[in-house]
């Protein structure tokens, strides 16, 4: 059988278990698997199931992202989302618009203590929205606000995503999760002036706080400040490295919740458990997405790829496009962190032959994914909103999103035509 | 409560099984802690701190898998089965879980030989010298456990229906805390 001929088989198995609802890992597995034994034969193809399941779950390096999703985890059980609002409202709030302006600030700070963008979006709709919807928000507005903030989790490090890009093309994750700052800190401006700009007169203004309950607000978050400083301020000087790093962070979490009694023992154990379960499934994405690297090596696919693409003519940047508009229509259906690992080994080849910066391509990836979190006709931020506002529709919320999808889109240009935005902070580490 | 979805004893055993696992993550996570700071401030690493955090989290890990294979909340994509019927999706159901235990009986099987090629060449730990074959021992029983847990979630797909649980579970935390508030 040829390769080719293996490669497209291959695919089409994996598109339909993955259709059936097989787990993405389990179907990676098997196609990988059953592509590598087509080519390599049946006996060394299943010989891989005896090393590399226990070679991915006992990595040492992959155990960061069990501590960052903890770190997460336990920073949404003890109430430090609602301390960020509170501040950002104290200081935001009189404004016109306020509100919106708060609950963008509150999820930028909870997303440099949460690598998911589904836990920010989650966790900022039950604090921020009722609040805004009492202050006479337009629901579209209100929730396309929230949509578009928890965003801001997948980009402003920790995030678990990038830790997990990170991983598959061996690039340092510590270095993309400095990157990850200045695209981070745009966005949350972006997303700002979104608010004041589209929304801004519609949008209803709030109380005044003095200015010593302004200072006062800030003392709910040094928590946040100290968690942020611990994780990402010592990676970026090199004190520790990301494994540790993320430990310290998911430890420190802990401690801080336990000590001002947000946490009690029992929260602390249903946390592990939670945490444990959501590692649980990515490690399986991961362990299937080893057995399918050993298919995409023998069947050559990804080498096919890029000569494919780079034959079209399409131009570096062309190219580039495609493969974003690729991974855009894909998150249509496809999780954010299982398109991550399932494209990423196929198309990297391509951006490392077009002489794209690895840590760059980790962001803008990151970024088109992100985008994927609040469009039709998925859109998971979208879909865990309305499961918490229920009687918000979808297309509302869809509508209130939509000029945030614009600013994201110029974001990405913006990104795309000045890479300094992503790699002056990576270039000026230690 | 975390978990339960039909299945009563073998959901409430799960429920112990990933109270451990989850312990045990949090005793890697300060494992971790007490490494770093032992390394870093005292210059006095704990011994074996790689070996032992990497090893009892893929025990963790292993375990965790058994939780899946039960709650059904592994990353998938649920675009055609939420889009039909109840019993076209109990079909979908019944031979995505299928193809689980396929590939975790498949996973038993290789494991185990690789367990027992750990214990024949006795791998160990680089400083204490620990052996790696009750790790894997461990990790293999968790691969166990889900082979036993997938057949219990599959035969509740086919016998009474029941839907496979969705991946996220913050957002699972998260309907909790609004169900209670």
């Amino acid at each position: 059988m040829s390769n080719e001929l293996v490669a497209g088989g291959g695919f089409a198995a994996l598109l339909i278990l993955m259709l059936l609802r097989v787990p993405i890992g389990v179907a990676m597995g098997l196609v990988g698997i059953g592509g590598f034994g087509a080519v390599v034969g049946m006996g060394p193809a299943l010989n891989l199931l005896s090393q590399s399941p226990i070679s991915t779950i006992t990595d040492f390096n992959l155990t960061l992202i069990p501590f960052f999703v903890l770190m997460g985890v336990l920073a949404t059980n003890s109430g430090m989302s609602s301390e960020l609002f509170r501040a950002g409202r104290a200081w935001l709030g009189s404004l016109k618009g306020g509100l919106g302006l708060a609950s963008v600030g509150a999820c930028a700070g909870f997303a440099a203590i949460c690598g998911s963008s589904v836990a920010t979006a989650a966790t900022m709709t039950k604090i921020a929205y009722p609040e805004m919807k009492k202050a006479g928000y337009p629901d579209d507005a209100a929730t396309g606000i929230v949509a578009a903030g928890g965003t801001l989790g997948i980009l402003i490090p920790p995030s678990v995503v990038l830790a997990v890009y990170g991983f598959i093309t061996e690039q340092d994750i510590g270095i993309l999760f400095i990157a990850g700052i200045g695209p981070g800190i745009l966005a949350v401006l972006m997303y700002m002036a979104t608010v004041r700009l589209w929304y801004g007169s519609k949008l209803p203004g709030g109380e005044p706080f003095s200015f010593g309950e302004a200072m006062g607000s800030l003392k709910g978050v040094w928590a946040v400040g100290l968690l942020f400083v611990a994780v990402i301020v010592s990676i970026y000087f090199g004190i520790v490295t990301a494994t540790e790093a993320a430990a310290a962070g998911a430890f420190l979490t802990a401690l801080i919740g336990l000590a001002r009694g947000k946490l009690g023992l029992s929260t602390l154990l249903d946390s592990l458990v939670e945490a444990l379960r959501t590692s649980v499934a990515i490690y399986i994405v991961l362990i299937g997405a080893t057995l399918f690297g050993y298919f995409l090596a023998v069947t050559q696919a990804p080498q096919d790829l890029t000569r494919f693409l780079l034959e079209l003519g399409a131009g570096k940047y062309g190219t580039l496009l495609l493969i974003m508009l690729m991974f855009l229509v894909m998150g249509c259906f496809l999780d954010a962190m299982a398109m991550i690992i399932l494209m990423v080994p196929i198309v990297f080849p391509v951006i490392l032959e077009l002489g794209f910066d690895p840590i760059w391509f980790g962001v803008i990836i990151v970024m088109t994914v992100e985008l994927g979190l609040i469009t039709p006709p998925v859109g998971m931020n979208v879909f865990v909103i309305n499961s918490i506002a229920q009687r918000v529709s979808l297309p509302t919320i869809f509508r209130g999103v939509l000029p945030f999808v614009a600013v994201d889109v110029i974001r990405l240009l913006l990104l795309i035509a000045f890479p300094a935005i992503v790699l002056f902070l990576p270039s000026s580490m230690n | 409560m975390l978990g339960a979805q039909g299945g009563g004893p073998v959901a409430r055993i799960l429920l112990i099984i990933e109270r451990i696992a989850g312990v045990l993550l949090g005793l890697v996570t300060v494992l971790i802690v007490i490494s770093a700071v032992g390394r870093y401030i005292f210059a006095w690493p704990v011994p074996d701190a790689f070996d032992l955090s990497r090893l009892v989290l893929g025990v963790a890990i292993a375990w965790g898998i058994a939780s899946l294979g039960f709650h059904g909340t592994h990353i998938k994509v649920d675009l055609l089965a939420q889009s039909v019927g109840a019993g076209p999706r109990r079909i979908i159901n019944a031979v995505a879980w299928a193809v689980l235990l396929v590939f975790t009986a498949l996973l038993t099987w290789k494991i185990f030989e690789r367990l027992e090629s750990a214990f024949y060449a006795g791998d160990a730990t680089m400083e204490l010298r620990l052996a790696h074959w009750p790790f894997i021992l461990a990790i293999w029983l968790g691969i166990v456990a889900a082979l036993f847990t997938t057949l219990v979630r599959l035969s509740l797909i086919v016998r009474r229906g029941s839907d496979l649980g969705e991946y996220d579970g913050i957002d699972e935390q998260l309907r909790e805390d609004i169900a209670r508030s």
